[in-house]
This record gives C-alpha cells, sequence and structure tokens, in this order.
C-alpha cells in the first residue's frame, strides 16, 4: 500500500466505542502522520486503552471507522492488518520460556508463508533487535529481563512487522527514570526515521517531552487536542484531572484545593 | 534432530516388542495372528499419536500446559457416542444391517465428538473467547460422561453388555479391528498434517490472544481450527482405545522440555512419542498381567502418568519451566 506522504497515514474519524454496554469512547477524531508522534493522555479510565486498541484494529468500533492508507482497518485480514500497524502493549502476557529472538520473530508472523520463512526474516530479526539496541539480548529468556528490557523487546517485536505505525499503551508506565527516558529517546529516533507514532502516556512532563501533538481525553471524550503547549495547560489539567499546575520547569502538579 | 532419532528408535523397540508379545511364539505365529497384532501395533500408534498431537493443540491453543483434549468435552462426546453403538449393536441387532458393525463405532464415535464440537464452534462463533470455549467444554464433558455412567447402569442386568461397556471405559487397543484401522488411518494423518501446518499460529498465539490478533492471527480461526483438529483426533484416539488418559499430558510436557516451546517441532516429536508411549504401555498390559488376560491399557497410562506427571510437573516448575 503506497501512502502518501502530506496524508495522514491513520485517521480516526467519528470513532464510537461500546464495551460491555457502556460507551468508553465517544465521537473521537484524529489524524496522525508519518514521521509524528501524538500522545494520548488523560486520568484513569478516560479511555485511552480503547483508543489504542481501537485504533489498532483490535476492537471494533460501535460507530466512526479508523481508516489506514483510505481502507477501514476492520475490513483489513489480519495479516495485512499487521503490516500496517503495529500494537505494543503495556505488559506482554508472554510467559512460556521463550527467547528474545523467538519473540521478535513474531513480529514476522505477517510476512511468513505457510511452508516457509520470507526471505528477509532473519534480516528483519537483527535490524529491529539492533534498532533498540537490544541485539545482545537476542538469546535470553524474555521472561528474565529487567521491565525496561522487556519493553524494548516489544518494540523491537513491533519494528519486525515493518509496519510505519506503531501504537503504544502505557509503555513507560512500569519503569524507572532511566528506563523511561530511554524508551521516550527510542520512540523519538523511530518517529525521526519515518514512523507514525500513536502512543499512550501517564506522565504529563513525558508527554510534553515526547508530542509532536496531544490528544487529551475525559470520559471517553476528547477535552483537547492540538500541540502540547495548548493542551497541557492548567485550564486543561484542572479540569481533566481535579489537579493544579505548579509553574516553574517542568509540568509538576498538586492535588486540588492543597 | 538426535531426540527425533531417539524417539524413533523407542517406536521402533516398543513395536518390535509388540508384534513379539503374546501366547503364541514368533516361531509359531501364523499370518491371521500376524494381523492381528499388526492390527494392535497400528491402533496403538495411531492413538498414541493422536491423543499426543490433540495434547499440543490444547495446551498451544488455551496457553496452559495442562491442557489436554478432555478439557473440550469431545473425547467424552466421541466415548458417549462409542457407547450407544455398543449398546445398539447388542439391544438393537437390526442396527447392524443398516450400518456394518464395523463401521458402527467409528461412525458413532466421531458423530459424538462432532456433537460436542458444533456446540463449541456455535459458542466460539457467539462469543469468540477462549474463556467461553472452556467453560463449555468443561459442562459438555461433565454431561456425556454423567449420561456415559447412566447407560453403564442401564446395561447392568445384562452382562455381556455391561463387560463390553466396562472394557471400552478402561480403554484398550486390544478390540480395534482392521477396519477401525483403516478409517483412522487418514483422518490421523490429516489431523496431524493440519496440526502442523497451524504450528506458527500456535507460537504467535502464546502471546495472547490480543496481541497474537496484532501480530496478524487470526485468532477465531485458529481458534475453530485447532478445536476441529483436535476433535477429529480425538475421536479417533477413543474409537480405536476407549478411555485412555495422560498421554495427551506426559508426552508434551515431557518432550516440550527439551525441544522449547516452538509447536512445529513439538508436534512431530510428541506424534513420535505418544505412539511409542501407548504401544510400549500395550505391551506393558500384556506382559505385567499376572494370569491370562491383560492389565486395561487406560489403567496402565495412568497408573504410570499420574505419579510421573505430578514428580515432572512439580520439577519443571521449581525450575522455573512450566
Amino acid at each position: 500500500m503506497n501512502l502518501d506522504p502530506s496524508e495522514p497515514v491513520l485517521t480516526v474519524s467519528a470513532l464510537s466505542l461500546v464495551r460491555a454496554g457502556r460507551e468508553v469512547l465517544h465521537d473521537i477524531s484524529l489524524n496522525l502522520h508519518a514521521g509524528q508522534v501524538q500522545v494520548l493522555i488523560g486520568p484513569n479510565g478516560s479511555g485511552k486503552s480503547s483508543l489504542v486498541m481501537a485504533a489498532c484494529g483490535l476492537l471494533p468500533p460501535s460507530s466512526g471507522a479508523v481508516m489506514v492508507g483510505g481502507i477501514a482497518i476492520t475490513r483489513l485480514a489480519p495479516r495485512a492488518r499487521a503490516r500496517l500497524v503495529a500494537y505494543v502493549p503495556q505488559r506482554s502476557e508472554l510467559g512460556s520460556g521463550l527467547r528474545v529472538g523467538q519473540v521478535v520473530a513474531m513480529g514476522r508472523f505477517a510476512h511468513d508463508g505457510a511452508w516457509g520463512r520470507d526471505a528477509s526474516h532473519h534480516a528483519a530479526i537483527r535490524e529491529a533487535l539492533l534498532q533498540v539496541d537490544a541485539l545482545e539480548l537476542a538469546s535470553r529468556p524474555f521472561t528474565e529481563l529487567s521491565g525496561g528490557e522487556m519493553q524494548r523487546v516489544l518494540i523491537a517485536r513491533a519494528l519486525a512487522t515493518s509496519a510505519s505505525i506503531l501504537i503504544l499503551d502505557e509503555p513507560s508506565s512500569a519503569l524507572d527514570v532511566a528506563h523511561r527516558l530511554g524508551i521516550l529517546r527510542l520512540l523519538r529516533r523511530l518517529a525521526e526515521a519515518g514512523k507514525a507514532i500513536l502512543v499512550a502516556l501517564h506522565d504529563l512532563n513525558e508527554a510534553t517531552q515526547l508530542a509532536d501533538a496531544v490528544v487529551l481525553l475525559q470520559g471517553g471524550r476528547i477535552l483537547a487536542q492540538g500541540s502540547p503547549q495548548a493542551v497541557i495547560s492548567p485550564v486543561h489539567v484542572r479540569s481533566a484531572y481535579g489537579v493544579t499546575l505548579v509553574p516553574g520547569g517542568g509540568y509538576g502538579y498538586t492535588l486540588d484545593g492543597s | 534432530m538426535r531426540l527425533m532419532l531417539g524417539i524413533s528408535l523407542l517406536l521402533a523397540v516398543a513395536a518390535a516388542a509388540s508384534l513379539l508379545t503374546g501366547p503364541v511364539g514368533w516361531s509359531d505365529l501364523d499370518h491371521q495372528l500376524l494381523a492381528l497384532r499388526l492390527i494392535r501395533l497400528l491402533a496403538g500408534i495411531l492413538a498414541g499419536a493422536a491423543l499426543a498431537v490433540a495434547g499440543v493443540l490444547m495446551q498451544g491453543l488455551f496457553r496452559n500446559p495442562l491442557a489436554s483434549p478432555s478439557v473440550t468435552g469431545v473425547s467424552a462426546g466421541a466415548a458417549l457416542g462409542v457407547e450407544l453403538a455398543l449398546m445398539g449393536s447388542v439391544l438393537l441387532p437390526g442396527l447392524v444391517t443398516i450400518v456394518p458393525a464395523a463401521c458402527l463405532r467409528p461412525a458413532a464415535g466421531f458423530a459424538g465428538a462432532a456433537l460436542a464440537l458444533g456446540c463449541l464452534l456455535a459458542v466460539a462463533r457467539r462469543r469468540g473467547d477462549i474463556t467461553s470455549v472452556v467453560l463449555l467444554g468443561m459442562v459438555l464433558s461433565m454431561l456425556f460422561s454423567a449420561l456415559g455412567a447412566y447407560l453403564l447402569s442401564l446395561a447392568n442386568d445384562r452382562w455381556e453388555l455391561g463387560r463390553i461397556l466396562v472394557t471400552f471405559t478402561l480403554g484398550g487397543i486390544d478390540t480395534a479391528t482392521g477396519r477401525s484401522v483403516a478409517v483412522a488411518t487418514p483422518l490421523v494423518a490429516v489431523a496431524l498434517g493440519a496440526s502442523w501446518c497451524w504450528g506458527r499460529t500456535l507460537d504467535v498465539a502464546l502471546s495472547g490472544e490480543r496481541e497474537a490478533a496484532s501480530l496478524g492471527v487470526d485468532t477465531v480461526a485458529m481458534m475453530r481450527w485447532a478445536l476441529v483438529w483436535t476433535a477429529v483426533l480425538a475421536a479417533a484416539a477413543v474409537t480405536l482405545g476407549g478411555g485412555i488418559g495422560f498421554v495427551g499430558l506426559i508426552v508434551p510436557n515431557v518432550l516440550r522440555a527439551y525441544l522449547g516451546p516452538g509447536h512445529r517441532s513439538l508436534i512431530v516429536a510428541s506424534a513420535l512419542g505418544g505412539a511409542a508411549f501407548l504401544t510400549a504401555a500395550d505391551v506393558c498390559a500384556r506382559v505385567l498381567h499376572p494370569g491370562p488376560g491383560e492389565i486395561p491399557l487406560g489403567a496402565i497410562t495412568s497408573l504410570v502418568g499420574a505419579p510421573f506427571f505430578i514428580w515432572f510437573f512439580t520439577r519443571e516448575r521449581a525450575a522455573g519451566r512450566l
């Protein structure tokens, strides 16, 4: 599929989503461009993870659509979808003693034939591991890695799909400061290399450092979207989180009224 | 590769022992007796391979090393079908004029398995999640087993029928016929090949339904086809050997510890290992009985399997490999 660089590579149009009888997303629209990092922020339960999964085509919308290259993502076959959009979960359910190389090789599933591996199989895995500085981890058991290493490997698996769109669900939430910064740098580097990145984050400082554009969700609706400076404003943050931003360097915040 | 050769060698030794074991010595064996022993050997190989690979499929699909074909209710469905056929052939002699006696047992076994499978696929289509399938499978398994027990109680006042049903329930490949082996062979062969083809998909499914779907796995199709091929394998095994337990648990788990979680090599090794294990167990059933007759094959596999599995599982769990 040829993607026009001037056109968004992923479009979410008037998306609504009902889960277990409750509307968790309402009338969400956004455009994601190649080379752009767009960050989803919002309090717990605001719909970030639901939007991430709907954008990946893992949850069918109740109304509206997610379009990739002009095609509704729900109309794509699973393998075709996986070659266009890669998903990085917050935590993997992998626990079966697989080695890192085998985990990253899963990213090539959508390219492999029924009988044999794709010709570029091994090169793609090596390249993906190199991009996240994890080549030395290839033979280690995945479950024995630290949280930061696991996250890098999951990003490598997503890169191995060769998808041009990466969608990540709170990749830094369980990591210490050093590993969080490492993941943010990696995402920025991948965007500069041309990937379109949609990432859900909790930390407003991280969102400010990383984002080209920010979408602030509250109660399944978009409260604000645009540049980080416009969206992460005292008014919006107070409205969404009920806290007051404290001026001075980063986005420090205190509990409302304290 | 060395492990595959080792398992093949074990199978060859077990097969030779199976052909040589019996009240009549090798030198006095006529063609008819040899044919009977060959049928028994083939039944053991087919049932063992089928049960072990069905175990691999279930453990891969449910991402649980303790899963087996019995959790889907398919084995119990096949067993109920065969029990009904056995009752029918005794109580309604006219039935065998409609369906040849040699075909009745496999046909009823596959029909019982198909009934269970139909229920599972209907739920899979409506709900699409593995938890619902497991719950329904457990309910079906209990329901079919209860119906089987009821049939057994009805046969209490007919000694011959009761004996046939109890023999079937205890498990054994001594009653397998050339026709049942001929019916089961292509089905098991096709199901083994198809299972191997789904191996890479099951590898990716180790990361969970959502991640697997994001990586390009059609999770609904995977679940449907894994259930279909498990049903075919379990029905073939039940039709050939009745209630034989633990093969699908022991063989894949032992081999996984050496081969790792990759499903394609595990399916090949489990087919060979299951065949070797059940053939060897069948030889033990004949050799270890103190007088004439045999120990039920299902009792042998359970007597060996249960303590071995507990020891193996505890060891692997402690080592963090399971």
